[in-house]
């Protein structure tokens, strides 16, 4: 339960930091947002490599999550590496070895027509929440049997509040599938949650650190907003919130890399996320309110990410969905 | 440390220590002193120049409870205990030897030994609402409460906040036990604090109109939910208010402009 970074961690977050620094600038992530999409190209082709962190331990990954999330930075690097590659691997499908190697990006077909990533999924043709169907070259569709990969489907899309990444609907067609078991599927999606989690704390920093410079900045009365107290407790109520939410998604890790399919990784993955999720939905509101007017206009960027973390609080489960499940892990009738 | 006109202030604090030769003499008042009536000696800060800017005349003493001039008055609170007393000092001599540190140089003292004892009084904080927390789930299964969606939530989410603020624990400790700064305790001590509310309100809420009942006969743990819902109104006060943790994250951790 050490939280200190090694050698090789402080070099992966350095690394990508810098990385996202040069190849993903706000003005990047707002080309995305207005349907750019042959701009996130470079940047998909720059984050192959990091798809490879599906394959290593979760501490690792989520990291590297944590410093995409906060860049906002688009492509299909969470669908290939935190969704599809594993699920391959999870299979025992050849295929996994080209997403790991980076040569090719792929997305899934999990949940059903009711939004739900399911475990055993839904035996429904309809398949929703298929994220950066457009910027991928396969789609895994997780069926009741297994999983099967197909090249990628033209999708409908469909619109939803953040604008950085896309979403889809697709129909699938009955493959023969490679058989997963249900509990490696559930230590998939429990993986891949704790990693969107930490995607989403990075985000909220990034919202937090916004409105702390915003708040030195701007001068009202003669001083930086940031002196008022009242000012300074949103911000301080903030990071707490956000600190609190990435203590959790680390030590999920640590438990997953432990014993994936253990009762602990259990517990601290439904916890990581709703604390995530509650330190999203918090930045989103804290950072548009000390931004004050200039925040909510289009052409200042906050709301690129406020969208994304709104976006990330809902998606594989909104924090009361993760207590509910919670609930049933520590709650014994 | 605390004196009736130095709470959240701490550094205007007025209670004086004069030299003279070998020896202080102490005059002044302190309040809030943790178990004064049975402790044989106290850590006293007090003010040796009164010339100089208010953070930098402090030092820091310790004394003799029962050197002559020192009256201790138990302090009752509201949960009818007196763990805490008033001090007065008239007069008091505490020799030279007894300074801890240098002269005027105890400002650096209250904070070094303030971080100290937050990197670890984490732990029991944590501890004591996990107590808590799996105390409301027994609590809820004697009151029939476990099939309550809306209950079973809310037990959750009690979890949740705990098994994170442990997980932020951990890894303020993995720093501090490095050495480096962990400004994790500054919200550490304001989050358990807070908590605490939180849980034992939700205790007495769950009983009901019992919820308020103290009774030893009739009253869910002779009243313990309420009885721990008023201590818990000391610990977002002592130590520095949750206000004043506020203060110091915003200046010293995001680096807002006092």
């Amino acid at each position: 339960m050490d939280f200190t970074l090694t050698d090789d961690q402080r070099l992966l977050v350095d690394g990508l930091t810098s990385l996202l620094a040069k190849a993903c600038p706000p003005s990047l992530v707002r080309a995305a947002a207005e349907g750019d999409r042959l701009a996130v190209r470079p940047l998909t082709g720059a984050l192959a490599d990091f798809a490879a962190l599906g394959d290593g331990p979760a501490c690792d990954h989520v990291l590297a999550a944590e410093r995409l999330g906060a860049a906002c930075a688009p492509g299909p690097w969470f669908a290939t590496g935190a969704l599809a590659l594993p699920l391959l691997r999870a299979a025992g499908h050849d295929g996994a070895a080209a997403l790991a190697a980076g040569e090719r990006a792929a997305t899934v077909a999990w949940a059903g027509a009711d939004g739900v990533w399911r475990v055993p999924a839904a035996d429904d043709p309809i398949r929703t929440f298929v994220l950066d169907h457009d910027l991928v070259d396969d789609v895994v569709v997780v069926g009741r049997d297994g999983v099967s990969l197909s090249p990628a489907v033209s999708a409908r899309p469909i619109t939803w509040l953040d604008l950085t990444r896309t979403l889809g609907e697709v129909r699938v067609r009955p493959a023969k599938p490679h058989p997963v078991a249900d509990r490696d599927l559930a230590a998939v999606l429990r993986r891949a949650t704790v990693v969107l989690a930490a995607e989403l704390c990075g985000v909220s920093r990034r919202l937090l650190d916004m409105a702390v410079a915003h708040a030195k900045e701007r001068v009202q009365f003669g001083v930086p907003i940031g002196s008022f107290q009242a000012v300074q407790h949103l911000l301080a109520d903030l990071a707490f919130d956000v600190e609190r939410a990435w203590a959790a998604v680390q030590w999920a890790a640590m438990c997953l890399d432990d014993d994936p399919a253990g009762g602990e990784a259990a517990r601290a993955g439904h916890v990581a996320k709703a604390a995530a999720s509650e330190a999203g939905i918090h930045a989103a509101r804290t950072s548009i309110q000390v931004h004050g007017g200039i925040g909510y206009t289009w052409e200042h960027d906050l709301h690129l990410w406020l969208r994304r973390a709104t976006a990330d609080a809902h998606l594989l489960g909104t924090a009361a969905q993760h207590h509910d499940a919670l609930a049933d892990l520590v709650v014994q009738t | 440390m605390s004196e009736p006109g130095a709470g959240s202030d701490l550094a205007s604090l007025s209670t004086r220590a004069e030299r003279h030769g070998d020896a202080f003499v102490v005059n002044g008042q302190k309040v809030w002193t943790s178990y004064a009536q049975v402790a044989d000696r106290c850590f006293c800060y007090v003010r040796t120049n009164r010339d100089a800017p208010k953070h930098k005349g402090i030092s820091v003493l310790i004394i003799d409870m029962r050197s002559s001039g020192i009256d201790v008055r138990p302090l009752r609170h509201i949960t009818g205990a007196a763990d805490f007393a008033e001090v007065f000092f008239t007069d008091v001599e505490v020799p030279a030897a007894d300074l801890v540190g240098r002269e005027d140089d105890g400002w650096r003292i209250t904070a070094g030994s303030l971080a100290h004892e937050r990197g670890g009084l984490w732990v029991e904080g944590v501890a004591r609402a996990q107590a808590a927390v799996d105390d409301l789930i027994a609590l809820a299964g004697r009151r029939g409460l476990l099939g309550d969606a809306g209950v079973r939530r809310r037990l959750a989410e009690a979890h949740q906040r705990v098994a994170s603020l442990r997980a932020l624990g951990y890894q303020g400790f993995a720093s501090f036990a490095r050495g480096t700064s962990a400004p994790e305790h500054s919200y550490l001590k304001m989050a358990t604090s807070e908590i605490g509310k939180e849980l034992y309100e939700l205790g007495m809420e769950l009983q009901g109109p019992w919820g308020v009942v103290t009774d030893a006969e009739r009253g869910e743990q002779a009243g313990r939910w309420a009885h721990s819902w008023f201590v818990s109104f000391a610990s977002t006060i002592a130590g520095g208010t949750s206000q004043i943790q506020r203060n110091i994250i915003a200046t010293r951790i995001l680096g807002l402009p006092r």
